[in-house]
């Protein structure tokens, strides 16, 4: 996945949880718990991108693959919600 | 030298003025506190103490003080109930707070503190119309001293103590604070909780208590209430083989440092109980919401958290661990939703769940540095164990508590005991029991299918 398919405010969200400089970029397939983000972590984002994206994440996904990196992560926001399928 | 005390009147203004219902979170709090009412005690209200580096004069100490004051509307708020007993928070745009400053010589600051802060806890607040914070200067003749801060539990918890220090301690570094407002304050909550997706959240929440409080089973041990003796203990206990095997354990199994602590805690109750399940009342780190982080007031509230232990030790940590994920999405319940759920769940056993064992996670702001070397001596790591008892406290309503401040490089672990439940002997073997479980964990194999023993 390229990361342009994804929203700023995705990034955005995503990178406030990150130890990440923010002039580098977030690829899609980088781990989050290598970019300092443990599983708690992880419920918290998702809980963010819920308020941000109006969707609901079933519980038994909290510790799915799709939840180890960015583009997992937007993959399931976009699955939970088809309307943003095109991205911004 | 005798103590040369001061008084200095530190005053704000110019900050935010708003009221508005409070979030559920300080509401359960509250709660729990008029719960307490009759045997309130100086330990509901929380200390704290900064180091004053000696190149800061008084002033720049008050000045700090005044924009962590700004910046936190929960310590300018007083609270009021209506004619409808809701609970109402008013946040004051100015307003003062009496700091005490004392010189004392090198030798005397930390007697001087513990006797400042002391005093200061010993009067209960009057939250409807004083300010939810005391303040005192301790210095010495050298330059270096104590910032010593008295809140009150409604406004401001243990959490929030860490995030009042980390602010406190940079800018007394000099550094500034992150943003003047404070970010999204305990109000800002409250009105999130009653919109329409804060009420679909808690719609939401609600359904995850009914599912564990209905799989939770009654406890047969119900504790003896006791009015002539201290029931409760407050223990630590710090140990580097238990930060070490539990970091072991946690790379493992791929599950979190949390996760590892709460099956081995839960597992060395179950064999003080004599079973293999157990139901433990989860204080879940809702707090992980990065709006919620930075401010202080955003009080934690239990989630109950229904435990199956049975199985080897990967069954047993991912089930936990996938639990207590779900779990922390779900921080904060109408408190009265909560105890009529609680209320109908019983009524359908014959005695209610048992709810008075909690865990309470401190997840660290940073991410846990990588272990780089090689498994760690366990022996030698054992001998520097320490357990130690604290103090004791009469008006609790719980039977076990534990605290996890810190897991790495040293786990540091609090412990609140009931005496009924667990005597000051059977806590330190808890403490030491739950210590060789995960040491025994880290050094099995995880493909030979370990399980945990017969409770």
């Amino acid at each position: 996945m390229n990361q342009s398919h994804w929203p700023v405010s995705f990034e955005a969200l995503v990178r406030r949880h990150l130890c990440l400089p923010a002039d580098s970029p977030l690829s899609p397939d980088a781990e989050l718990t290598e970019l300092g983000l443990d599983s708690l972590g992880v419920v918290a984002l998702l809980t963010e991108l819920e308020d941000e994206f109006e969707v609901v994440v079933p519980d038994d996904l909290l510790n799915s693959p799709a939840t180890e990196t960015p583009g997992g992560l937007w993959g399931l926001v976009q699955e939970l919600a088809p309307a943003l399928s095109g991205g911004e | 030298m005798s103590p040369l005390r001061d008084a200095r009147l530190l005053t704000f203004q110019g900050a935010s003025a708003r009221n508005g219902m409070v979030p559920s979170g300080q509401l359960a709090a509250w709660q729990v506190l008029a719960d307490l009412e009759f045997r309130y005690g100086p330990h509901l209200n929380l200390p704290l103490v900064v180091d004053i580096p000696p190149t800061v004069g008084d002033d720049e100490v008050l000045a700090a003080l005044r924009v962590t004051v700004v910046r936190h509307e929960a310590l300018r708020t007083t609270y009021e109930r209506d004619r409808d007993a809701q609970l109402w928070a008013y946040a004051h745009p100015a307003g003062s707070i009496d700091v005490e400053i004392v010189l004392v010589s090198d030798t005397q600051l930390s007697v001087m503190t513990s006797e400042i802060t002391a005093r200061l806890r010993e009067r209960p607040f009057r939250c409807d119309r004083e300010l939810q914070v005391r303040a005192a200067v301790v210095r010495t003749i050298s330059g270096a001293g104590h910032l010593v801060l008295v809140t009150s539990l409604p406004a401001v918890d243990g959490w929030s103590l860490h995030v009042l220090h980390d602010e406190l301690s940079r800018q007394l570094r000099g550094e500034h604070a992150d943003d003047e407002d404070g970010g999204w304050q305990p109000l800002d909550e409250g009105r999130h909780e009653r919109s329409e997706r804060g009420r679909e959240a808690r719609q939401r929440a609600l359904s995850f208590w009914r599912r564990q409080l209905e799989s939770m089973p009654a406890l047969d041990r119900s504790p003896p209430r006791s009015t002539t003796a201290p029931r409760f203990w407050h223990a630590a206990f710090n140990s580097a083989a238990t930060a070490h095997a539990t970091r072991a354990v946690a790379a493992t199994y791929r599950v979190a440092p949390s996760s590892v602590l709460l099956t081995a805690a839960a597992h060395t109750l179950a064999e003080h109980d004599g079973g293999r399940k157990s139901g433990l009342f989860v204080v879940v780190t809702n707090r992980n919401h990065s709006r919620l982080r930075t401010t202080v007031g955003h009080l934690s509230q239990p989630v109950p958290l229904y435990l199956d232990l049975h199985g080897d030790h990967a069954t047993v940590l991912a089930r936990t661990h996938a639990s207590l994920l779900a779990a922390a999405r779900y921080g904060q319940l109408d408190p009265t939703a909560a105890t009529a759920l609680i209320e109908e769940v019983s009524s359908g056993r014959s005695s209610a769940p048992e709810l008075g064992r909690t865990f309470n996670y401190h997840r660290p702001t940073l991410p846990y540095e990588k272990v780089t070397h090689e498994p760690a001596d366990y022996p030698a790591l054992l001998r520097q164990s320490e357990f130690g008892w604290c103090d004791s406290a009469e008006a609790e309503q719980m039977t076990f508590y534990m605290h996890v401040w810190e897991v790495w490089p040293v786990a540091k672990l609090s412990f609140w005991v009931d005496t009924h439940y667990l005597s000051r002997q059977q806590s330190a073997a808890f403490a030491f029991r739950l210590e060789e479980l995960l040491v025994a964990m880290a050094g099995v194999d995880p493909t030979c299918g370990e399980s945990f023993g017969e409770g």
